[in-house]
């Protein structure tokens, strides 16, 4: 039998398209029982790809039921997708049935889902979960065969990923005989991928379809001053502009919804043609984002201005320029994205690079190195978060009565859980029952009550209940819709910002969303009231979490470069100025020593450590130094850190010999130790872990009376278990997860122990031209709510910034003009 | 009394406490959450919510029911510090009527002996606990009077001075650009509005009309407790 049917082989050729090879090979691989993992470009058709064997299954023996699950880390992506495959589907006349359900459809469709499924189900993680905890999961999932995971190299290494592999898990012992496919875009290892992928000791087969193309990336080369700090490449404004005016559509893709709202302000401002350019970000209310989706799918906008929203899937058809504002902070990332312009295969994608300050410039420069060597950076993968696994516990719970003993098999089972001890496991499953206290003579709340058969059961409906509604491990901070006011109090909603910026508004403040002013009035019923105004000095909000870590790979590039004089020629000629600078006035870093330079400035002393390690590290770094200084009495006042370096001011000099004594791994230890446990840092953390392992529901906004009761400061919980019950499991969960998630341990103390001994320290007179970037990092210390401020300083900064350049031009004697 | 003077200059001086004057009497507001008048040697305490994890977790909260030890933990050792004549709680004391019941053997002998310490000890009724068991030991009254200050758990129209609970008032302070959060005090010229001392129990902002309704902000002043110390709350009236 020919291994493509003739219905399908002629609606290929009516398309003018040829079955690739790896298309070939999806269909072979179906055959087998094996996991398979599809590695591919973007625009290689990966998805049909992914669908083609059950849509051939399908044809040749039609049939009731669930066959095929497909899972997206994006909601969006499901009805994308839907579109996408209902084309063939209709063309070819197949009697397959394919729908949607995430948490927008409505209930009585879900309700008929479940009596009469399609054969095609498109859904997300979070839902998938809620429909492994009904009580007819079984017939449900029954006759499924194949469940696919789209953007599996999203999911992979975070906690959303965690909890996929749990669902995924869960769905294998319901129905044992299925196949997992995984759709990825190219990435580093994909080996890793493939463990995640199948199930423990048994990783999936990998397809890898190579890219024949190289994208076509090139730095811009401004003629206007590029700054020494700072994140919003205010300078190149006209540069963008007159890209995009030569581009047909363009993607311009930036960091944080900060920057966004303010690169998108900036264009406007250069607008002179009047050019349809728009905005799409992550807060926008989705009737926003749609509207916006739509002109672009209609060919209707020239640029769009947007965050990681649109990394993901959606097929643009006619990009043919990316250009990313400031620092790429990881290949792959900036692959995923320079992929978005010109899907097709054969064709390369063009970008252009857009760095935000000098610093960033070497770190665009590693990063096309890194693309035209077709290297790729990538997440390590780690164990599983723990506190998703008493949500996990009790949603099978909330399915059918559990055996203790299997459901740990299918947690070890996942492979990022495969490392779970016993001990662990009975900890987290006695919290899941009654809370987990060490302390005996409390009556418990049994969560899970022991049947007959000594399996356990959800104690009662409300246990049902408060579980599917807090299932998932996204854990909001609180926020506030945007009502844009035009008449009285008419108006609509056009997005949402974060309860800490709205705070800090008082009636009358501007600030910017979704592209324009607007002035701040009123919060009214959990709705922020605001209408179009002019203001000076607007705020902008900012949002936590906005900032990556540059990547191992990259730090380790630009370290490299600098190094290797020959490779200074290819940076823009600015940037080639400020490195003579430095090496005339101080000295290059190296890679194999960590250069520490020391000098006065603003009256006390700074020191700058160049470690290149990321944002992340540098500032666990920052706290566990500056503690360490307290202790030598050298008086540390504060720090501040970028991805590069980072900076302390102190009030005495260091000397060589507590050079040695500071920067040692030790710190690791005691200091480490001290610190953890008075930072607020474990009880942000625990607000997470909290919520997730079902402790408390989603913290809502203080005017919700009725939530009021639940909702008092989990920070409480947290000062009482840590006084009173000290040994209880979501301390150390939380612990794990700071440790994790907030401080990148891992890479300080690969690190620490790297350069040992070997750290170079430079008394300097003045600051050095390297250090002026770190320096002038306003954000120090207040990473939270920052954003606005560090950009309401900048223009003072830079100033500053080309004074400091100014004597150091006098002190090297004019060398440089 | 086993407080002195110089205890108490101390005490201020180390940030533990602020000296107030309410219906010219003096005050010692300590950071802990506890209100002393040394000139009647009565210690206020209020809104304790004993039990409150225990009732939450009944409607499917797996909390760790260790609030209501916790609370008497810190209450005794404050107790034991100030030794005072009489103690009394204003109001919400069980956060409700069936908490008493459901206190753990220890938990229970614990109260019982706290009770004991001081030679009278008061629990006035608020709208968590309207009625208390008779096995409960200590006085139980809807209202007191301290000095001519009437104690009682929410504020009262016909009174002259008073000191109530109820509110569970928080408050928060920016200092060098990083903002404490705190429960406090809420002073006017003749009202006190207690912090909640539970050791899970939650707060609403001073500037939530339901407090100012009682303390409106020309008049009055908040003090914040933050890590075993107390601040006065500096609180610019908003321009609009």
């Amino acid at each position: 039998m020919p291994i493509l049917p003739p219905r399908f082989a002629d609606w290929f050729a009516h398309r003018g398209w040829t079955l690739r090879d790896y298309q070939l090979e999806m269909l072979r691989a179906a055959t087998t029982p094996q996991h398979t993992l599809l590695v591919a470009p973007t625009g290689a058709g990966k998805t049909l790809s992914g669908f083609l064997p059950s849509l051939v299954e399908l044809d040749a023996s039609p049939r009731k039921g669930l066959h095929t699950l497909y899972i997206s880390p994006l909601k969006a992506l499901t009805q994308d997708i839907h579109r996408n495959l209902l084309e063939p589907i209709e063309q070819m006349g197949l009697e397959v049935t394919a729908e949607t359900r995430t948490g927008d459809t409505p209930s009585h469709k879900r309700q008929r889902q479940r009596k009469n499924p399609p054969n095609i189900l498109l859904t997300t993680p979070e839902s998938l979960m809620l429909m492994l905890s009904y009580a007819d999961a079984r017939v449900l999932f029954d006759k499924l065969e194949r469940v696919i995971i789209d953007e599996i190299h999203s999911v992979v290494a975070n906690k959303r990923g965690d909890f996929t592999s749990l669902a995924l898990s869960r769905l294998s012992s319901l129905a044992p005989g299925i196949k997992r496919i995984g759709l990825s875009a190219t990435i580093a290892e994909p080996e890793t991928i493939a463990s995640w992928l199948g199930n423990t000791g048994n990783p999936a087969e990998i397809v890898e379809v190579p890219s024949p193309v190289k994208p076509d990336v090139n730095i811009l080369r401004s003629m206007n001053r590029m700054p020494f700090g700072g994140y919003m490449a205010k300078y190149a404004m006209s540069d963008i502009y007159a890209a995009i005016e030569n581009a047909k559509t363009c993607l311009v893709f930036v960091n944080t919804r900060a920057q966004a709202e303010l690169v998108f302000q900036m264009l406007w401002e250069e607008n002179r043609l009047g050019l349809p350019i728009a905005l799409y970000h992550g807060s926008l209310s989705k009737e926003q984002r749609r509207k916006t989706e739509a002109m672009m799918a209609a060919g209707q906008l020239r640029a769009i201005v947007s965050t990681s929203a649109l990394e993901l899937g959606i097929d643009w058809g006619d990009v043919d320029l990316v250009i990313q504002v400031g620092a790429p902070k990881g290949v792959s990332r900036l692959m995923q994205r320079i992929g978005r312009a010109n899907h097709r295969l054969d064709e390369p994608s063009v970008a252009l690079l857009v760095p935000a300050n000098r610093f960033e410039a070497l770190e665009c420069q590693a990063a096309v190195d890194a693309i035209e060597a077709g290297q790729l950076d990538g997440d390590a993968p780690q164990p599983g978060a723990m506190d998703i696994l008493p949500q996990f516990i009790l949603n099978c719970a909330c399915h059918e009565p559990i055996d203790v003993e299997e459901i740990y098999q299918q947690i070890t089972d996942a492979a990022p859980y495969q490392a779970v001890s016993r001990e662990d496991y009975q900890k987290l499953l006695a919290f899941t029952r009654d809370g987990g206290s060490a302390l005996q003579g409390y009556e418990r709340y049994q969560r899970l009550l022991q049947n007959e058969e000594g399996k356990l059961v959800a104690a009662n409906k409300r246990v049902i209940q408060r579980h599917r509604q807090n299932i998932g491990t996204i854990v909001e901070a609180g926020r506030l819709k945007v009502k844009r006011l035009r008449r009285g109090n008419q108006g609509t909603i056009i997005g949402e910002v974060e309860e800490y910026f709205a705070q800090q508004l008082t009636p009358g403040d501007t600030f910017i969303f979704a592209g324009e002013v607007l002035q701040y009035e009123a919060i009214r019923d959990m709705q922020l009231h605001a209408r179009p105004a002019k203001g000076k000095d607007p705020k902008i909000p900012s949002y936590v979490g906005g900032q990556m870590p540059m990547s191992t790979f990259l730090a380790d590039n630009v370290k490299r470069i600098l190094h290797d004089k020959n490779e200074w020629k290819k940076l823009p000629e600015q940037v080639l100025e400020w490195l003579q600078l430095q090496e005339g006035f101080s000295q290059i870093p190296t890679p194999d020593r960590v250069l520490v330079e020391q000098f006065p400035f603003r009256k006390t002393f700074y020191t700058l450590f160049y470690t290149f390690e990321g944002r992340m590290a540098n500032q666990t770094l920052g706290m566990l130094l500056t503690r360490r200084m307290e202790k030598l009495k050298l008086k540390p006042l504060s720090f501040s850190v970028t991805d590069y370096g980072l900076s302390i001011s102190a009030l005495k000099e260091i000397s060589s010999a507590q050079l040695a004594a500071l920067f040692q791994p030790d710190i690791l230890g005691d200091e480490l130790e001290d610190w953890m446990l008075q930072a607020p840092m474990l009880k942000r953390s625990f607000r997470q872990v909290a919520v997730v392992s079902g402790l408390t529901e989603q913290r809502y906004h203080s005017s919700q009376k009725t939530m009021k009761q639940v909702t008092f400061s989990t920070d409480l919980i947290y000062d009482t278990l840590r006084e009173y019950d000290p040994d209880h499991i979501l301390l150390s969960v939380a612990r794990a997860d700071a440790e994790r998630e907030l401080l990148d341990l891992r890479r300080l103390a690969d690190m620490l122990i790297r350069y040992v001994g070997k750290t170079t320290l430079i008394n300097l007179p003045k600051v050095s031209p390297m250090a002026i970037p770190i320096v002038l990092d306003v954000r120090s210390e207040q990473i939270k709510g920052a954003g606005a401020h560090a950009l309401l300083e900048q223009a003072d900064l830079y100033a500053e910034a080309e004074a400091m350049m100014d004597e150091i031009r006098e002190l090297l004697g004019g060398s440089h003009s | 009394m086993a407080v002195t003077a110089d205890w108490l200059y101390d005490a201020i001086a180390k940030r533990q406490g602020v000296l107030v004057k309410l219906a010219n009497i003096s005050w010692l507001l300590h950071a802990e959450g506890v209100a002393f008048c040394p000139a009647h040697d009565t210690l206020l305490v209020s809104d304790l919510h004993l039990e409150k994890a225990s009732y939450l977790a009944r409607s499917g909260n797996p909390l760790t029911p260790l609030d209501t030890y916790a609370t008497l933990q810190r209450l005794t050792k404050l107790i034991a510090l100030f030794k005072p004549a009489k103690v009394i709680c204003v109001g919400d004391s069980f956060h409700d009527v069936g908490a008493f019941t459901r206190l753990s053997s220890g938990d229970r002998a614990e109260l019982s002996r706290m009770v004991e310490m001081p030679t009278e000890w008061v629990w006035i009724l608020g709208n968590h606990d309207p009625d208390l068991p008779a096995d409960i030991p200590g006085k139980k009254r809807k209202q007191t009077i301290v000095g001519n200050i009437r104690i009682v758990h929410e504020p009262e129209q016909d009174a002259a001075y008073q000191v109530v609970g109820h509110f569970h008032p928080k408050g928060k302070v920016s200092v060098n650009r990083h903002r404490l959060r705190g429960k406090c005090y809420v002073l006017t010229e003749n009202l006190l509005i207690m912090p909640s001392f539970g050791q899970y129990t939650g707060g609403l902002d001073v500037s939530d009309a339901a407090i100012t309704r009682h303390a409106p902000k020309a008049g009055r002043q908040c003090f914040l407790m933050y890590e075993g110390a107390i601040y006065t709350l500096n609180e610019r009236t908003r321009k609009t």
